[in-house]
C-alpha cells in the first residue's frame, strides 16, 4: 500500500519520522559514540566488525525481508567491495577515496546482470539462483591467482594515515554506519520503499495499479548490491585484507540468519541479528571449539520460540502488555 | 586424445555424478512429497559417512562387516533424522517455508559439529573391503571395482526409490499425500505418519550415498556443506520433486566436471555453478519440471 504524502520525502517529514520514532535511537548514537572512549582496543576492533557486519545484514533485508526474496548469493557483492578496494589501491594504485566510491559502484553493476536474471524467480528458484551466481564469484575469486591472488587473498591493503589507528576507523566506520542507514530509512520509507513491500504482499495488485513489479525489484536488488559494497570494502580495510571466502554462500546463509534472528519485520531488526550472533561467536569461541554447534542449536530454538526474531519477540510483548493495560 | 581415455573420463564422471544422484535424491523425494527444502540433506550424507565408518572398523573391516554396515548404518541414521522430523519439523508444514529452511540448515550446521566431538578433526578414511581391493580391465586400463560398484549401487538405488513409489501401496499413498495432502488426510490416512517416512526414506538415501563413499574418499566435517549445496544445484536443475531428472541433472554434473577438468582444469569447481546458471536461465523450472508461471 502506498501512502500518499506519508512517503514525500522532505526535511520535516524525516526529522518528525526520526523524532517520533525513538527517543532510544539518540542515546544509542550517543553511547556508541563515546563508546570508544573507555574501552580497550580488543572492543573496539569488535565492535567495528559488528558495524560492518550490521550494515551488511541491513542491505540483506532490503531483499530478505521488504523483497521477500530469500538470496543465498549476497555475500559476493560483499566480496566484491572488499575486492574492488584491494585492487583499486593496489593494482591501480588509485587514491582511497576514488576506491571507496568505486566499490560500492561496481558491485552495484555486477547487481544489475545477476539481479536480470534472478529477479524473474520466486522462492527457492531465486535463492539456488543467487547461490549459483554467487558461488560463481567465489571461485573465480578463488582460483584466478593471476587477477584475484586466488586463496591467498590480496595482504596488505594500505589505508590512509588518518584511519591507521582503531579509534579513529571506529569513527569512520561508525559515521558511515550512520549515513548509510538514514539512507536505508529514507529509502524504505520513500513511495519505492512502500511499493517493494507491497510487491511482497501482492504482486498482482501493485501490477494492476500500474507499476512494473520487475523495474522495482531489480532496483532494490541493485541498491542492496550498492550497501553490501560499501559493507565488503569497510571489512577489506579493517583486516588489511580480502579473501575469496567473504563470497563463500556460507557467509550470506549467516546473514540470513542474522535478519531472521534479528526480526525481519523491524527496521533495526537485522542489527540487532548481527550484533548477537557476532558478540555470541566471538564469546563462546572462547570457552569451546564447536561455535557451529551452538549457533545451530540457537537457530532451532529461535525459529521454535521466537519465529518473529528478537526484535519481533519484544515488540509482541510490548504490544500484549500495553493491551492488557488498556 | 585416445577414446580409451575419453572412455574412462566418462566413467569417473559417472561415478561422481552418482555419489551426487545418491546426495539429491532423498532431497527431491522429500521436496516432491513434503513440498519442504531440506537443507540436512547434506549433513546426514556425512553422518552415513561417518556412521559407516565407525561399523567397518567394528566390524575389523571384513567383507561381511561390510555388508553389514550398509544395512544398519543409514537405518540408524534415518531413524535418527525421522525423529528430528516428528520433534521439529512437523509443526512447520504449511508454514513459511524460510522457517523449515532455517531450522534444517541449523540441524546441518550442528551436526556438522556433532561429527568433529565425535569423530574428531582428523580426516578419517574407512578401509576398502577386501573383496573390492582390485581393478577391473576396462580397454585396457585398470579402472577400480569399487567405483564400478557405486555406479551399480546408484542405478539400484534409483530403481529401489522408483519402485517403491509406483509399484507398492506405500507408494500409492504417497503419491496421493503429494498431490493432495487434505483429501488423502479426509480418506482416513495418517498423512503426517506418510510425510515421516518419507523423510525417512529421503534420509536413508542421503545415508547410503555417504556410506557408500566411505571406503572410497577421506571424510571430513565439512564434507557434508559441500554435499548439501551439490544436492541442491542437481534437484534444482532436475526440476523440483523430479527423480529421473535428478539422474539426468547429476549424470550431467558428473560429466561436465570430467571433461571441463580436461580443457579448464583452474574453474574445475565453477564448472557445476556455470551449468546451474545457463539451465536456470533458459529453463528455470528446470530440466523435468513444470512451468509454474
Amino acid at each position: 500500500m502506498i501512502q500518499e504524502g506519508e512517503g514525500r520525502l522532505n526535511i520535516t517529514n524525516i526529522w518528525r519520522r526520526l523524532r517520533t520514532t525513538n527517543i532510544w535511537l539518540l542515546i544509542a548514537v550517543v553511547f556508541f559514540a563515546v563508546f570508544p572512549i573507555w574501552v580497550p582496543v580488543m572492543w573496539k576492533h569488535l565492535m567495528v566488525e559488528v558495524f560492518i557486519v550490521a550494515l551488511f545484514a541491513m542491505s540483506l533485508n532490503m531483499i530478505l525481508g521488504r523483497g521477500g526474496l530469500p538470496t543465498f548469493g549476497h555475500a559476493c557483492f560483499y566480496c566484491v567491495g572488499g575486492y574492488v578496494v584491494a585492487m583499486f589501491m593496489m593494482k591501480l594504485h588509485l587514491p582511497f577515496g576514488v576506491a571507496m566510491i568505486a566499490a560500492p559502484v561496481i558491485a552495484a553493476l555486477l547487481a544489475i546482470p545477476i539481479g536480470y536474471f534472478s529477479i524473474r524467480l520466486t522462492g527457492i528458484h531465486f535463492a539456488i539462483l543467487t547461490l549459483g551466481f554467487g558461488q560463481l564469484v567465489w571461485a573465480i575469486a578463488h582460483k584466478w591467482y593471476s587477477f584475484t591472488g586466488g586463496d591467498d587473498g590480496i595482504t596488505g591493503i594500505p589505508i590512509p594515515a588518518a584511519l591507521e589507528g582503531i579509534t579513529s576507523y571506529y569513527y569512520f566506520v561508525f559515521v558511515i554506519l550512520i549515513l548509510c542507514l538514514m539512507l536505508i530509512w529514507m529509502i524504505q520509507n520513500s513511495p519505492f520503499g512502500t511499493t517493494i513491500v507491497a510487491i511482497r504482499e501482492n504482486p498482482e495488485r501493485v501490477t494492476f495499479s500500474g507499476l512494473k513489479v520487475w523495474h522495482h525489484l531489480l532496483l532494490n536488488f541493485v541498491i542492496a548490491a550498492f550497501f553490501a559494497g560499501i559493507a565488503g570494502s569497510l571489512l577489506a580495510l579493517l583486516n588489511r585484507a580480502v579473501f575469496p571466502e567473504f563470497g563463500y554462500w556460507t557467509i550470506s546463509a549467516v546473514a540470513v540468519l542474522m535478519c531472521i534472528f534479528g526480526g525481519l519485520g523491524v527496521f533495526i531488526g537485522p542489527i540487532i541479528g548481527a550484533a548477537i550472533i557476532t558478540l555470541l561467536e566471538h564469546y563462546v569461541s572462547v570457552y569451546t571449539f564447536y561455535w557451529q554447534f551452538v549457533l545451530g542449536c540457537l537457530i532451532v530454538v529461535v525459529v521454535l520460540f521466537m519465529p518473529g526474531g528478537v526484535c519481533g519477540f519484544i515488540q509482541d510483548k510490548l504490544r500484549g502488555r500495553r493491551a492488557k493495560e488498556i | 586424445m585416445a577414446v580409451g581415455d575419453l572412455f574412462f573420463q566418462f566413467l569417473s564422471g559417472l561415478t561422481s555424478g552418482m555419489i551426487f544422484f545418491l546426495i539429491a535424491a532423498g532431497l527431491t523425494l522429500i521436496l516432491g512429497v513434503l513440498k519442504i527444502m531440506n537443507f540436512a540433506q547434506g549433513g546426514i550424507y556425512m553422518l552415513g559417512a561417518y556412521t559407516c565408518y565407525t561399523f567397518i572398523k567394528l566390524f575389523g573391516g571384513t567383507n561381511l562387516g561390510f555388508w553389514l554396515t550398509l544395512l544398519i548404518a543409514p537405518i540408524l541414521v534415518a531413524l535418527f533424522f525421522s525423529l528430528m522430523e516428528v520433534v521439529l519439523l512437523r509443526r512447520f508444514y504449511g508454514k513459511n517455508p524460510l522457517y523449515v529452511l532455517l531450522i534444517t540448515y541449523g540441524v546441518m550446521v550442528a551436526t556438522y559439529d556433532m561429527s568433529r566431538m565425535i569423530w574428531g578433526w582428523i580426516i578419517k578414511t574407512a578401509p576398502m573391503p577386501p573383496m573390492f581391493c582390485r581393478s577391473v580391465e576396462i580397454i585396457g586400463r585398470p579402472f577400480p571395482l569399487y567405483n564400478l560398484f557405486l555406479i551399480i549401487m546408484g542405478f539400484l538405488v534409483f530403481f529401489l526409490i522408483w519402485f517403491v513409489i509406483h509399484r507398492t501401496a506405500w507408494g500409492k499413498t504417497v503419491r496421493a499425500a503429494a498431490d493432495d495432502r487434505e483429501m488423502t488426510a479426509a480418506l482416513g490416512t495418517n498423512v503426517l505418519a506418510v510425510f515421516t517416512s518419507v523423510f525417512g526414506l529421503g534420509a536413508w538415501i542421503a545415508a547410503m550415498g555417504g556410506a557408500l563413499v566411505a571406503p572410497m574418499a577421506g571424510m571430513a566435517a565439512d564434507m557434508g556443506i559441500e554435499a548439501g549445496i551439490v544436492a541442491f544445484i542437481v534437484v534444482v536443475i532436475a526440476g523440483l520433486g523430479s527423480l529421473p531428472g535428478a539422474l539426468l541433472a547429476a549424470f550431467i554434473i558428473g560429466q561436465v566436471q570430467a571433461f571441463g577438468i580436461l580443457v579448464l582444469p583452474e574453474l574445475a569447481i565453477a564448472f557445476m555453478y556455470m551449468v546451474l546458471i545457463i539451465v536456470l536461465i533458459v529453463r528455470p523450472w528446470g530440466l523435468f519440471g513444470r512451468p509454474i508461471k
